[in-house]
């Protein structure tokens, strides 16, 4: 909580907003550690994730991995200085 | 400290000689915790035999104070327990169960002298928060249950709350029977009667599902994506990107039902939560990353929310947003302490509907619904700065570290009745209506501020921008309405992110955690 008086100096909306691209970039993580959870049989048993749920979690990580790759290439190749949403 | 024992050993003459000359067995035994009454002091530790006082946790229960009658026998300890919550227990002498005496002297590795009470983990729950409380005397108040039927309808249910009855009977039984004394029969047979009801209500939940029993954390975490900050972003992202982005909010409702369910049947079938899971399989060196993850996001989005709901006020009393963040702070963290998960649910439902506002604002902004369907169903990728970094907090809003935490937890903690594989469905039910209730509200909020200020090529650079998507229903109003609902979102989603912070925390450490405890109970973990 005390970290949020450090961050008065930024505008109210841009704060909002790169709290939720951090969120965006650090979830893909999590997924990957729920995908490796959810078809260790050591830790579901005989209840493993299904087809469907893997493919879900596999699709939502690369498209989320993917995204934030692309964010990070714009911030490298300089045209986060330049841009002027928010 | 001194002065009390002192008072003690003045009394025990006049109680020894009481114990030889009196044979009567009552009094014998009575004098026995006499005996071990006087050895209490002032500062040692007390201890529960079943319940957790919080001896688990940094700040344990230590005595205060001791109240002898006019014999001077000692008739109540008080006990005190937490820092910042300090909670007083009177406990009568019967419960005390033993005294250890400090064993080590001065030296730090002797074990601390300590007093252990018996109290049921029942007692320790219905114990209030703050305030001064008394234990009654043990032998009126030590609840009973009835073996027989237990054991018929607990079993046969396998229901959570009937396992949890079984593990509690399991627990009591041993040493409550020996109390048991004829004049409590009365309050077994009323015992026995609740629990019937109780069983009969789980059995009755499998056969018709009430739509408000399946629904719960699911819907929960699918509501709580749409925090503050969210509403934010998908402002900003209508704002400037029109309805080029509709397409993922589209694409991100399966993945995300995908990874809720994921969560909930991880969390079900370990009974864990997710920080403790990846501690007893993968050990710390993941654990602590994973709770590092956790807190770096949920500060930044507390921090967020917090802004969030000063703008709110700003928005409606003009007064610089600034000046409210710490009251606000101080305030929500002492509702996420005192109030209970089924409090904060219910906050949560009706601050939800605050959403519906942008549901009804997007047809009567009329947006091109033409336009609209096409960028729905047909991707469309911009690879232009703004509108990559917008992707991402569109997905981020969605798909975040602290839902992914607060799903696991709560299907943990949500009871469901029936086989596992139901219990399963009745999960996939309850997600599924939060993730799309949760996705389409995201979705109106972009379509909204897409049809008013993206098509006015107005940018949002502050809330009063964002607010304006609101105009065409209500006009002047909207900033109100706004405000409004960024106050609320950001109500909503702190003590879930304060909550699912601490059983990260909680989880990777290894102190008891949830929402149910008490905060003396886990007041290290907050």
């Amino acid at each position: 909580m005390s970290l949020s008086l450090a961050l008065f100096g930024l505008d109210p909306v841009h704060l909002m907003f790169w709290a939720n691209v951090l969120q965006g970039i650090l979830s893909p993580v999590l997924v990957v550690l729920l995908v490796v959870l959810g078809n260790s049989r050591g830790i579901m048993g005989k209840n493993k994730l299904g087809l469907v749920t893997n493919a879900g979690l596999v699709v939502a990580a690369i498209v989320m991995f993917g995204a934030s790759a692309l964010l990070f290439y714009g911030l490298a190749s300089g045209q986060g200085g330049g841009w002027q949403g928010g | 400290m001194k002065g009390f024992s002192e008072m003690g050993d003045k009394q025990s003459p006049k109680t020894g000689s009481d114990r030889e000359s009196g044979p009567n067995q009552a009094i014998q035994t009575g004098q026995g915790v006499q005996e071990m009454a006087k050895k209490i002091e002032i500062g040692m530790v007390v201890e529960a035999d079943e319940g957790d006082l919080g001896q688990e946790d940094i700040s344990e229960a230590k005595v205060t104070d001791i109240v002898h009658d006019q014999a001077g026998n000692v008739e109540i300890i008080v006990a005190e327990k937490g820092t910042i919550f300090r909670k007083q227990l009177d406990i009568p002498v019967e419960r005390i169960q033993s005294v250890v005496q400090e064993t080590g002297g001065n030296k730090p590795s002797g074990s601390p002298s300590k007093v252990t009470i018996s109290a049921s983990e029942e007692e320790v729950d219905a114990l209030t928060a703050v305030e001064r409380e008394a234990f009654p005397p043990e032998d009126l108040t030590r609840r009973k249950y009835g073996d027989d039927l237990l054991d018929v309808t607990g079993k046969a249910l396998p229901t959570d709350v009937g396992l949890r009855r079984l593990e509690d009977e399991s627990g009591l039984d041993g040493d409550t029977s020996a109390q048991r004394t004829g004049n409590l029969h009365g309050t077994l047979e009323t015992e026995n009667a609740r629990e019937r009801e109780g069983s009969t209500d789980a059995a009755g939940g499998d056969d018709k599902t009430e739509v408000f029993q399946v629904l719960g954390p699911g819907l929960l975490s699918g509501m709580a994506g749409n925090d503050a900050s969210a509403v934010a972003s998908y402002s900003l992202d209508g704002a400037q990107n029109g309805y080029g982005h509709l397409w993922l909010m589209l694409l991100s409702t399966p993945l995300l039902q995908a990874v809720q369910f994921a969560c909930a049947k991880i969390g079900r079938i370990q009974q864990k939560g997710l920080a403790e899971i990846l501690r007893d399989h993968y050990g710390r060196k993941v654990a602590v990353p994973a709770a590092m993850l956790l807190i770096v996001a949920n500060i930044a989005l507390i921090a967020a929310d917090l802004v969030a709901i000063s703008t709110g006020i700003e928005l409606i009393t003009g007064l610089w947003w600034a000046w409210f963040t710490v009251p606000i702070a101080l305030t929500l963290w002492y509702l996420t302490v005192y109030q209970s998960f089924d409090a904060i649910k219910k906050i949560f439902l009706a601050m939800s509907m605050v959403f519906v506002a942008y549901i009804i604002t997007a047809f009567f902004s009329k947006p091109d619904w033409g336009a609209v369907l096409t960028s729905t169903f047909v991707p469309h990728v911009d690879f232009g700065f703004a509108s990559i970094s917008t992707a991402v907090a569109l997905l981020g809003a969605t798909i975040s570290p602290y839902t992914i935490f607060w799903q696991v937890q709560g299907e943990k903690e949500e009871k469901r009745s029936g086989s596992t594989k139901r219990k399963f469905r009745l999960a996939a039910i309850d997600i599924a209506a939060g993730v799309v209730s949760g996705n389409l509200i995201a979705y109106f909020i972009i379509v909204s501020t897409a049809a008013t200020l993206f098509t006015k090529h107005q940018e949002i650079h502050t809330a009063l921008d964002a607010a304006r998507a609101l105009e065409p229903l209500v006009g002047p109003f909207a900033k109100y309405l706004f405000a409004l609902g960024l106050i609320g979102a950001g109500l909503i989603a702190i003590p879930v992110l304060l909550a699912s912070a601490s059983y990260g925390v909680a989880g990777t450490i290894g102190w008891p955690s949830g929402l149910s405890k008490k905060p003396w109970q886990n007041e290290a973990s907050i």
